[in-house]
């Protein structure tokens, strides 16, 4: 019985500390398109001003780039518990009212993203059929960002919870990003 | 009672606008026809997404019916592009003629094999393109040289500026007042009415009637809604659209004609209609580097279809 | 309708994220329409209520000012301004508001006023005393001033959408924007004493401001050119922000070479976290927004209320009511294009000039942008600042009150909006 308890809490620990992992790399990427929509625009700016190209991409793509970094940096604000809420009323419940109704609420929002997931394959594979501006491209990889950002979020809440269960009541239940550097 | 949600991408006064007077023609049209058996319920400026998106949801069944732009309806039909060969037609009378006649039906034929939408018909988002600029009067592709002209991201678009010696410019619509405004664009390419409904006139000298352009709006309804009908419904629902295409097409006229289209224009802004000859020259350095485009892009197919077009416009000289 | 109001503020009290409540409570709408096809519209507006170019313009104020903050731009800027008001009660809040108004050249949206100033005026406020949640209730006050004084993203929207010369909304809406500026700096003035505001020892001193001018010089220059930069046709207001963006990192790399490539990876990485937290309200709110319009709610609510009375100066108050009511819930250019088309006609129908009409939907559509539990502006700032939306909304309320009155101040009394598009011959 003890034994059990452990190798679970094993279990989780060890989701928890790759969740950490997945997230690090999850946040490089995202530096790294939100990098890449800077220069897209700034590339937009000088082929009309210096290079003389005519291009009419770089709106198109610019956005498609942002929607991807945006929303793959919902699966860090989940991992980091920064997504925004009304808490007063909450702060308000004795602690373990608080810790029920928080896994509630984290599996309501589990619940979402998965089905936002799935709904979004769907989505993803029908827009391989519709077309962007740029390229001929289909809109396949565009809509992508939607079922492959809620799956990673989905994936950071399940940790999330995890990582509550294993350090047990007690947690601190606020967002964990604080001011500016 | 079956309903009909109708997506369109203006306002619903039908003194409004093109698309105004066809949601409310329709709509009057179809209920008293069908005795209140079919209602329809419109949802004007494209409030339910962005007209590819919408075009998805119809596709969908969520939404039945929607009357889009060419720019919106390409993501699901690229070939719709064959459209914008430019110089193409001679007068507005003969947009008519073609997109009735044969040709009208041979493309809504291969839109519905394609992409499973039924066409109810092709209207009229405005009359012709005309250029609008800040710099100069354009006489002649010459005029356009070194002309920053803001196009839609469309290759075919991009390939008629680029061609006519302008640089195309890609800016978001949200954006095109103020850059023109400051001049981070020189010019840009719409419809008369869409120069006046966007208030270009503000911000812009020079309008040149170049006639380079013809964009319809495409009308579509779900099929299996369409198939769903009783025969009589499908045939007031048939006659509804073709009335209102005929008042959205009357509108657009009487809008150019009226204090919104050109005699407004022409009090704030240099209007010019290019001479024949000048028009020809246009044509010459637009239309073959278009056609590679639109060969390059749509295969056999496209020209076929382009053929298709060209020679609907010649049978209505 | 009442089962997703339900679930709605159900979640919403229990502290759920309200990125993720809008998601669920839209996503209830949509099972209760019934079908796979109307569950498939989730993912669809969770994307498209983010494909908007000029959304660009927030991540890359957020991104310019993580690099003014750790180069020290920031810092000789707060410089310059202290030496300039630090001697009155006060004076980095007022020194804020009259930023907003310079700024307000530059954007055309709240939210990239918001999260410039939240990334780098908020901290240094924070640093010389103030309270972080006044800090960002003046930020976010101030930020609505970017889309009132031109160019703004909304005016155009608007002159498109109902037929308004949008260069004669631009001219109407200076006044109000210097009018939002100059009341929220007496209230700033009025608390001042009460909520004990910083205030520097001594006078003023021409010295000291020569001294900071000099030493700021570069980062003075920054607005400067960027506002030149958009007035001279060079770049859009959106292109705009991706250039703040190069100025501040040749200044703060290459000429004060104060950060390294690993500061700009981790500045990438917070500007990406931080536009994910916004984005995520942004892009769940089209799910519910669009089962909203599928259902006609908002105009069945305007309906409503603007059953109540014929009196002319009672719709107005109606209208601004119902404005800043559905303002309260809703993504401001939705609210726009469904309430926009049903209230103007109505607005011509009781004899108000278009263009005042429209400064006046447009100014109570921006103020919702500061109103919990959906505003744009209060998530940017609760984001980028970490304090909470409940603390900033507690010190934001006088603001709020007096920007009301602004609001009412600008539907009643047309001939102040309308000087100066008259002025100008509109
Ligand atoms: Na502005
Ligand atoms: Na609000």
């Amino acid at each position: 019985m003890e034994a059990d308890r452990t190798n679970l809490q094993h279990a989780l620990g060890r989701f928890v500390a790759f969740s950490v992992h997945l997230n690090r790399w999850v946040e490089r990427v995202c530096a790294l398109l939100l990098a890449a929509m800077v220069l897209i625009v700034w590339f937009g700016v000088l082929s009309r001003y210096v290079l003389h190209l005519g291009e009419t991409w770089s709106e198109e793509l610019a956005r498609y780039v942002m929607i991807w970094a945006a929303l793959l940096a919902i699966s860090a604000g989940a991992q980091r518990r920064e997504h925004i809420g009304v808490e007063f009323l909450f702060l308000r419940l004795p602690a373990t009212v608080r810790r029920v109704l928080r896994f509630a609420v984290d599996g309501v929002g589990l619940a979402f993203f998965v089905f936002m997931a799935v709904f979004g394959v769907g989505m993803a594979v029908t827009g391989a059929h519709q077309y962007a501006n740029i390229f001929g491209m289909t809109m396949l990889l565009p809509f992508a960002a939607v079922p492959v950002a809620a799956t990673l979020t989905a994936v950071q809440i399940l940790a999330v919870l995890a990582r509550d269960l294993v350090a047990g009541p007690g947690i601190p239940p606020g967002r964990e990003l604080e001011g500016a550097a | 009672a079956k309903v009909i949600k109708l997506h369109h991408l203006n306002n619903d006064d039908p003194f409004d606008n093109p698309t105004g007077a066809m949601a409310t023609v329709f709509k009057s049209l179809v209920e008293a026809g069908t005795n209140g058996e079919v209602t329809v319920q419109t949802f004007p400026n494209g409030q339910l997404g962005k007209d590819a998106e919408v075009l998805q949801q119809i596709k969908a069944g969520v939404v039945q019916s929607g009357i889009h732009s060419v720019g919106g309806f390409a993501s699901a039909y690229p070939m719709i592009g064959v459209l914008d060969m430019p110089f193409a037609f001679p007068n507005i009378s003969s947009t008519y003629a073609v997109f009735d006649g044969p040709f009208g039906d041979r493309l809504a034929g291969d839109i519905k094999a394609r992409t499973g939408l039924e066409v109810l018909g092709f209207g009229d988002s405005g009359g012709f393109f005309a250029f609008t600029n800040s710099k100069r009067v354009i006489h002649s592709p010459a005029d356009l040289d070194g002309l920053k002209i803001r196009t839609m991201g469309l290759d075919t678009h991009k390939t008629l500026v680029s061609s006519l010696g302008g640089q195309p410019a890609a800016i978001a619509w949200s954006e095109v007042y103020t850059a023109l405004q400051t001049g981070v664009a020189d010019g840009q390419m719409n419809p008369v009415p869409i120069v006046s409904f966007a208030k270009f006139d503000e911000v812009q000298k020079y309008l040149t009637l170049t006639q380079h352009l013809f964009a319809p709006y495409v009308w579509v309804i779900n099929r299996e809604f369409f198939d769903g009908l009783t025969p009589e419904e499908q045939a007031v629902v048939r006659y509804a659209a073709r009335s209102a295409i005929v008042a959205g097409r009357g509108m657009a006229r009487v809008i150019e004609a009226s204090d919104r289209g050109l005699p407004h224009l022409a009090q704030r802004m240099e209007v010019y209609t290019p001479t024949a000859a000048e028009r020809e020259a246009f044509r010459e350095a637009a239309q073959p580097a278009v056609r590679k485009v639109i060969v390059e892009r749509f295969g056999a197919e496209g020209e076929e279809m382009l053929d298709a077009f060209l020679a609907a416009i010649e049978a209505t000289r | 309708m009442i089962t997703v109001a339900i679930v709605f503020f159900g979640l919403l009290l229990l502290g759920m994220p309200i990125g993720y409540v809008l998601g669920v409570a839209g996503v209830t709408g949509l099972l209760q329409l019934g079908g796979w096809n109307f569950m498939a519209m989730a993912p669809k507006r969770f994307f498209e209520g983010l494909d908007l170019f000029t959304f660009m313009a927030m991540p890359f104020f957020i991104l310019a000012g993580e690099i003014m903050n750790r180069s020290g731009i920031t810092e000789r800027l707060i410089g310059f301004a202290e030496a300039l008001v630090g001697y009155l009660r006060g004076g980095l809040a007022h020194s804020n508001m009259v930023a907003s108004v310079l700024f307000a050249g530059m954007t055309g949206a709240a939210v990239s006023d918001a999260a410039a100033f939240g990334n780098t005026l908020v901290p240094a406020m924070v640093r010389k005393g103030y309270s972080r949640p006044f800090a960002c209730a003046v930020t976010a006050a101030g930020s609505i001033i970017g889309p009132t004084i031109p160019p703004s993203n909304l005016m155009v929207i608007y002159g498109s959408l109902m037929g308004v010369s949008i260069a004669g909304l631009f001219a109407a809406g200076i006044i109000p924007g210097l009018l939002v500026a100059l009341l929220c700096m007496a209230v700033i003035a009025a608390l001042g004493r009460r909520l004990r505001l910083p205030k520097g020892e001594g006078g003023p001193s021409l010295r000291l401001i020569l001294r900071s001018f000099r030493s700021s010089l570069l980062a003075i220059l920054m607005p400067l050119i960027i506002l030149g930069g958009i007035l001279g046709g060079v770049v859009t207001p959106t292109e705009a922000a991706a250039i703040a963006v190069l100025y501040a990192l040749v200044v703060g790399a290459g000429i004060y070479r104060s950060i390294s490539l690993q500061d700009l990876g981790e500045m990438l990485v917070r500007t990406a976290r931080i536009t994910g937290v916004v984005f995520l309200v942004i892009a769940s709110a089209s799910i519910l927004g669009w089962w909203m319009t599928f259902n006609q709610i908002p105009q069945a609510i305007a309906a409503a209320f603007l059953a109540l009375s014929h009196d002319p100066q009672v719709i107005i108050a109606l209208i601004l009511g119902l404005l800043l009511l559905v303002g309260l819930f809703m993504d401001i250019n939705a609210a726009l294009i469904i309430l926009a088309p049903v209230l103007a006609p109505l607005t011509v129908t009781i004899g108000m000039d278009p263009v005042h009409a429209g400064i006046m939907i447009i100014l109570a559509l921006n103020i919702s942008l500061m109103t919990p539990p959906v505003g744009a502006c209060l998530f940017v700032l609760s984001s980028v600042t970490g304090e909470s939306i409940e603390r900033i909304s507690a010190a934001l309320w006088p603001f709020i009150l007096v920007e009301v009155g602004v609001l009412f101040l600008v539907a009643y009394w047309g001939d102040l909006t309308l000087y100066v598009p008259r002025l100008l011959g509109f």
